[in-house]
């Protein structure tokens, strides 16, 4: 975590400013490697896919499509939430309330995602062991269902710092890594729409 | 600083039984830097450690541990098969040592000993004062010493791993293997995966923003080029195997057919997937390794490495390459002909920078007025053996030629030749070069080069025959043969040569054991090496360097930079030299210029990476045994403890 020199009280000089901390690139890296692992999931589907004689098979009911379109409708809003909370942040007047509004809304809205994506996956319940289809489908849900489940703990989190007063001032990089989490989500979010809608959801 | 060992009789009253001014008496440390970049006293205070050279170390040692126990299961094949229709160990028994033996040696201990290697040294060398998330890099530490356990806890419950490292399915499902042999294996691997990820994150980040003022990328040092390589390649490699893994082991306990012809799907899909992880893992392991060899020669050669820039591009291309290779293990699979062309042309082609290497390296030492010492004759061995393995290599990338002798004994004698020439040599050059840092002392250099050749002989006897074995059609995994095969004398010389290795191994013990209780103390730099990590004590200090120094040349020892030519710059890094309210700072630099762009905090120690990692071994043995309420109970503390280990101390002093 950096913060700037001036805030150690330190008399750095002029050039030592600007910097991307490294929590920021331990926050992309991070996601990177979620995205290898979303996107071994993705080819493992797409090899089960082309490989079977039968995908998604007839008999089984997929995902409800209208369903995890809500749930990512509403993990997308839970980015825009922690977006703002960001902002408030690193506004002048560091406004701490908004913030905390901001960060509990968050994690509201993740976890009605997360709720509405399990519901979706309902139809699956049993068949999960009768078909690699459905298997995937729990898989690629239970995935996304992981980062949100992370993005609402971490929005917990930032909330509970902000009460205590280490988040809003001075800023950290952790309203900054928890956005790009929500953000990185609601994209996953619509990748499993994608799937669901192409790949068989009912 | 100097390194100036004083008696503690000779320190002043009041220091001797501070534990914290004592060391830094000791060392000639600075005593208030110490103070702030230690750890606390006692058992809980080594729990709580986090500095990069604690946990570098304890990577290396236990790896090293781990390496002498993969040995003694490869002493017990090599008895085994040293004469026809041995009955020395059963079937059962013999697929749980090779499988033990090929597990311990990719992930316990080479992975994990260039790890610690890279904590350990890659912030010395670039001047960095630590890793920039050292509580994450003790979390790394502890998963990885958890993981290792987990899958050795398997011999005293006796379901040891049995499928081989590769653990192939339908060989590892539940019809075959219906014990919690495989088990033991997924989710051990899977702990070990974990710590290398979250390794390989710090090792990027740290290569990336904490390098010291004027150190660009093009004035990095070679080693440090190739663990951000190998870092990279990790975090893209490892996921995947633990993917794999988590499917393999969701079909075994909840029966999702994701390998279940039967059910939609393909025993196939493991192989690609363990592959796509596999082949670059062969490349994860060699790259820093060769990045060890870029390291020593320099320094024995005294003279910069011929062909910088070809060499990191070398190493940067094979990192690439190897990720479109992982078909040519399946190429008895049935893969589609225009499939088996492109990976041939691809396995034949990353021959290429792997020869640039060879080629650099022999240069400079042509160029280079050289002096002996063990560390080089490792590279030396290493150089003779890699090319053979890289031959074979070479041949077994051909279709007609891999059918032949797939599964054969000559596969075995191969990557045997690269991974111990390749990689366990340059390690072991490593080890010979770096041990002054390591612990004080010079190793001794007549036992090191009976070590080297008694390894280096032993090995070619105990692998090169491998070759002849595989010829005559002698299959790989087989725990017995007939005396009318014709094998005999090959294999009871391949057992001669396996146990003249492993005396080399234990004569190494012996030379760290006897340098560390009476070995030459080492000074700050007794090869008068180019690189950074020489400019600090021996053993370094707890902070690295009291100032961080400037960078202008990739040798920085011997072409160094003049404070005086940026003051400003100085006065800053001067200041930093004053410890400021407790806190651990640092200078982050820009990533391709190395221009100074921020004060870094450094995480202080911290129980909680220690906590974290026990509780998901818990979690981990709960999913084993099907104990819920254990599990759950492992989670909660997994979610306490993560929020402990980030919440900030008071005033921001302490950064998660």
């Amino acid at each position: 975590m950096s913060v700037w020199p001036e805030e150690l009280g330190r008399s750095a000089p002029s050039h030592l400013r600007g910097a991307r901390s490294g929590g920021l690139y331990g926050m992309a890296i991070a996601l990177g490697v979620a995205s290898v692992i979303g996107g071994t999931l993705l080819y493992a589907h797409v090899h089960l896919a082309v490989n079977a004689q039968e995908w998604p098979p007839q008999e089984l009911e997929g995902p409800a499509t209208s369903t995890v379109a809500f749930a990512a409708l509403v993990a997308a809003l839970a980015a825009a939430a922690t977006m703002a909370a960001y902002r408030f942040v690193h506004a002048d007047e560091r406004d701490r309330a908004h913030v905390f509004a901001s960060l509990l809304a968050a994690a509201l809205l993740g976890a009605i995602a997360l709720g509405l994506l399990v519901v979706s996956m309902a139809p699956l319940r049993g068949e999960a062991d009768q078909h690699a289809y459905a298997a995937s489908m729990v898989v690629l849900g239970g995935f996304v269902a992981l980062l949100l489940a992370l993005g609402v703990m971490g929005a917990l989190v930032v909330a509970a710092w902000v009460v205590v007063g280490h988040e809003g001032s001075p800023p950290s990089d952790s309203s900054r890594n928890l956005r790009a989490l929500q953000t990185y989500t609601a994209v996953a979010t619509l990748a499993l729409l994608a799937v669901t809608a192409f790949g068989g959801g009912s | 600083m100097t390194t100036e060992a004083v008696e503690t009789a000779d320190l002043p009253p009041e220091d001797r039984h501070d534990p914290v001014e004592r060391r830094a008496a000791l060392h000639g440390w600075d005593p208030e830097l110490t103070r702030v970049w230690s750890a606390p006293p006692g058992l809980v205070g080594w729990l709580s450690a986090v500095n990069h050279k604690d946990i570098g170390r304890r990577f290396i040692w236990t790896s090293l541990a781990f390496l002498f126990l993969g040995g003694l299961q490869a002493l017990v094949i090599r008895t085994q098969l040293a004469v026809p229709e041995n009955d020395l160990v059963s079937a059962e028994l013999y697929n749980q040592l090779f499988t033990m033996h090929g597990t311990t040696m990719m992930f316990l201990f080479v992975v994990p000993c260039l790890e610690g290697l890279a904590m350990f040294f890659a912030p010395l060398m670039i001047g960095a004062r630590d890793m920039p998330f050292p509580r994450l890099n003790a979390f790394g530490y502890w998963a990885f010493l958890a993981g290792g356990l987990f899958v050795y806890a398997s011999f005293f419950t006796g379901e040891v791993p049995d499928g081989g490292w590769f653990a192939y399915v339908p060989l590892t499902d539940t019809e075959f293997s219906p014990g919690r042999n495989m088990d033991f294996w997924l989710l051990g691997v899977t702990l070990v995966e974990v710590a290398g990820i979250v390794g390989a994150l710090e090792i990027v980040v740290l290569v990336l923003k904490h390098k010291v003022p004027g150190m660009a990328l093009h004035r990095m040092p070679l080693f440090v080029w190739s663990v951000l390589v190998m870092a990279a390649m990790m975090l893209v490699a490892f996921p995947v195997l633990l993917t794999a893994s988590l499917l393999l082991e969701l079909q075994r306990k909840l029966n999702l057919p994701f390998y279940d012809p039967s059910a939609g799907g393909d025993p196939l899909l493991w192989q690609h997937l363990f592959w796509i992880f596999g082949h670059p893992e062969v490349y994860i392991q060699f790259i820093p390794a060769a990045g060890i060899v870029s390291t020593v020669i320099p320094a024995f050669a005294r003279r910069p490495i011929v062909g910088y820039r070809l060499v990191v591009a070398a190493l940067v291309a094979t990192g690439v390459a190897s990720f479109g290779l992982w078909v040519h293990h399946m190429f008895a699979t049935g893969i589609p002909f225009l499939a088996l062309t492109f990976f041939t042309a691809a396995s034949l082609l990353i021959a290429i920078p792997s020869g640039i290497q060879v080629f650099a390296w022999l240069a400079t030492l042509w160029q280079g007025v050289v002096r002996w010492s063990t560390a080089l004759w490792f590279v030396i061995g290493f150089v003779i053996i890699f090319v053979l393995g890289g031959i074979t290599g070479v041949m077994v990338a051909v279709v007609p030629f891999n059918w032949q002798v797939h599964d054969s004994f000559f596969v075995v004698a191969h990557f045997h030749y690269v991974l111990i020439g390749g990689v366990v040599f340059p390690i072991f050059a490593g080890l010979h070069y770096w041990m002054p840092k390591l612990n004080g002392h010079l190793l001794d250099e007549r036992i090191g080069r009976t070590t080297f050749w008694l390894m280096f002989v032993g090995f070619n006897v105990g692998f090169f025959p491998q070759h002849v074995l595989g010829f005559e059609g002698m299959p790989r995994r087989v725990y017995t043969y007939t005396e009318g095969d014709g094998w005999d004398l090959w294999n009871m010389v391949s057992s001669v040569g396996a146990f003249v290795l492993g005396l080399g191994f234990a004569l190494f013990l012996v030379n760290v054991w006897v340098s560390r209780r009476r070995g030459e103390l080492a000074g700050d730099d007794p090869w008068d090496a180019p690189t950074l990590e020489w400019s600090t004590t021996s053993p370094p200090a707890p902070y690295n360097f009291r100032v961080q120094p400037q960078v202008r040349d990739v040798s920085p020892r011997w072409h160094p930079a003049d404070p005086e030519e940026d003051p400003e710059l100085a006065a800053v890094l001067e200041e930093l030299a004053e410890p400021y309210e407790g806190r651990r700072e640092t200078v982050g630099t820009t990533t391709l210029d190395g221009q100074p762009n921020e004060v870094v905090l450094i995480a202080t120690s911290s129980i909680w990476p220690f906590v974290v990692a026990i509780a998901l071994v818990v979690a981990l043995a709960a999913a084993l045994y099907d104990l819920v309420v254990l599990g759950l109970v492992g989670l909660a503390v997994i979610v306490v403890g993560v929020v402990a280990w980030l919440w900030p101390g008071p005033a921001r002093t302490e950064v998660p």
